[in-house]
């Protein structure tokens, strides 16, 4: 491992130890006070543990905030919509990087220019997009966006992946006879494997965060997704602050293990990413 | 006409419909993903420029033409420019103390046999893999003057009088967010340039010690030069996130108290969703698009340099 800093060694843990305390203290702080009572929070010190774990808090967010509800439709638009962004994205790639076609690098353009662009420039047309097709409030609300708004990256890492592959491969699998169709699906696709793994997960923890479109495309809260649903608990929750730290333990815990598992996964994607 | 010519005009029209043959495929490859991100990226983008000559509240069927009056009310509204110096703001901060500190935290992590050097990289970048809804109420807590652990801990250390509600005062609510966006993006920020480090020989800063340099001198003329096409795609990624700020202003103060945290992506929102002023908020985000194009030509303009 290259050596950046000359920094004695003592001072470099200091500092690595600052660090990682700033980042974890806020996380385990609240999830102290998430088995704290109202009063406790309000009244004991902030640096108290509580006197006895109130699993209360947990109940009140699990049935009263409708946590369950919010886990269950973020999970079925993420999944969703992951699938969908992967599948309409590795043809899309495939023809990037292996074909010569009329109006290639205006397309390549139009999505670079979707990746770039703050998606709340779209926000007031896709609402009445969405309603005037009868889907606001429907998961399909939040799919159909998801899937427009995350194909620009998408494509462009699996470009990138596509064209490292070695054109002897589909040159081969022509002369025995194999349609394009067929070198796409079982030539090259196979081959990127690894990397739409990592698109897929990479792809999950961005839907499963995602706030703008979820709090303005849905409203009810038979189908809010987790960001939305925990912003609507918060903002009701001001009189049971134990209860509302539970929500948020509670929101924060999928996507940690989804992290804490597919670490190096989300990480290739990211660094594939920032490199095309 | 020369055997030549003849040879090359038959072969144009095979070459021609080649070509015409390979497009027609490619398209067919294309157009499940060219149809959905038609539908709802591109044209939405197109039709908010539509929506902005227009009074529509969101709800009814129809909607008036009003020409260019949202135009209007928009360079007369203060907020409108309290929002865009916000969010320039937000991009100052976003291209330099984020980066900043995601350097620092890389160049710490990346020395020489560090124990446990795998958890700290865990550690450093998880605020980056949470959503902004959550850090925001996280940081809620920690500001609170009731039961925050911020002014909790400035009373304890004597210093009452700094001992203020954070998020509740025009003064400070700014720096208090942005406190708690600098903490998330310095961990992905931490990720990239981990990554452009570990790609540059140790030998290189072991030729520049040898050569007596200082380490500031091999920072400044060795390490950041090398990192400069991180650094392009962080303050590439710094400028795509202010330009869109929201999740965590919207969860933290909602753009308050007054308008002291507003920006053009709260705003959108804003008049929209609450305002229920669809037309007025199409307007705004034909701002933020220009907005945009104008930073991106400036963003590559310093890319060449």
């Amino acid at each position: 491992m290259a050596r950046t800093l000359r920094l004695a060694r003592p001072l470099t843990y200091f500092f690595l130890v600052i660090f990682a305390a700033i980042t974890l203290l806020p996380f385990l702080w609240l999830f102290v006070g998430s088995f704290k009572t109202n009063v406790e929070v309000l009244t004991a010190s902030p640096f108290s543990l509580p006197s006895a774990p109130h699993w209360q808090n947990y109940v009140t967010a699990w049935v009263q905030g409708g946590f369950g509800k919010y886990l269950k439709n973020s999970v079925i638009v993420t999944i969703v919509s992951d699938f969908l962004v992967l599948t309409l994205a590795a043809p899309i790639a495939f023809v990037f990087s292996k074909k010569r076609f009329f109006g290639k690098r205006t397309l390549f353009a139009l999505f670079t220019l979707g990746m770039v662009l703050p998606p709340q420039i779209a926000l007031t047309s896709l609402f009445r997009l969405l309603k005037s097709l009868g889907l606001l409030n429907t998961y399909f609300a939040l799919i159909l966006p998801y899937a427009g708004f995350f194909l620009p990256l998408t494509i462009i890492v699996l470009r990138g992946f596509f064209a490292e592959l070695p054109d002897e491969l589909s040159e081969a699998a022509t002369i025995d006879g194999a349609s394009s169709r067929q070198i796409f699906l079982w030539v090259l696709l196979p081959l990127t494997r690894p990397i739409l793994i990592s698109l897929g997960v990479l792809n999950f923890v961005f839907m499963w965060n995602e706030f703008l479109f979820a709090v303005s495309f849905v409203y009810s809260s038979d189908r809010r997704t987790i960001t939305a649903g925990l912003f609507q608990f918060v903002g009701q929750q001001y009189s049971d602050l134990g209860a509302m730290a539970a929500g948020i333990v509670l929101s924060t815990i999928p996507i940690v293990i989804v992290y804490l598992i597919f670490q190096r996964q989300i990480v290739r994607g990211l660094i594939a990413g920032a490199l095309k | 006409m020369s055997e030549a010519a003849v040879r090359v005009a038959g072969r144009r029209p095979s070459r021609l419909a080649r070509q015409f043959r390979e497009t027609a495929e490619s398209y067919a490859f294309l157009a499940p993903g060219l149809l959905v991100y038609a539908a709802f990226v591109l044209y939405p983008i197109v039709e908010s420029v539509l929506i902005s000559g227009t009074n529509w509240d969101g709800n009814s069927p129809t909607a008036n033409f009003v020409g260019i009056a949202n135009y209007i009310d928009l360079a007369r509204d203060p907020l409108v420019w309290k929002s865009i110096a916000h969010t320039l703001i937000w991009l100052v901060i976003n291209i330099t103390v984020a980066p900043a500190l995601g350097l620092a935290m890389a160049a710490l992590v990346n020395q020489r046999h560090i124990v446990g050097a795998q958890f700290f990289r865990t550690v450093f970048f998880l605020p980056a893999t949470i959503t902004a809804v959550v850090i925001g109420f996280i940081w809620q807590w920690i500001y609170s003057p009731l039961y925050g652990i911020l002014d909790a801990w400035l009373r304890d250390a004597g210093l009452s009088p700094l001992a203020v509600d954070w998020l509740g005062q025009p003064g400070t609510a700014l720096a208090a967010v942005a406190v708690a966006n600098c903490w998330q993006n310095a961990a992905l920020f931490f990720l990239f340039y981990l990554a452009g480090l570990q790609q540059i020989p140790p030998e290189i800063h072991e030729a520049a010690y040898i050569e007596g340099a200082s380490d500031l001198q091999t920072f400044r003329y060795v390490t950041f030069p090398l990192l400069r096409s991180t650094t392009t795609t962080v303050v590439a990624l710094g400028i795509i996130f202010s330009l869109r700020q929201f999740d965590l202003v919207w969860t933290m103060t909602e753009g308050g108290p007054g308008s002291s945290t507003e920006t053009l992506g709260t705003y959108i929102y804003r008049t929209a969703f609450l305002f229920n002023r669809m037309g007025y908020s199409a307007a705004l985000s034909v701002v933020l698009l220009v907005l945009t194009l104008i930073v991106a030509i400036g963003f590559m303009t310093w890319r060449e340099r």
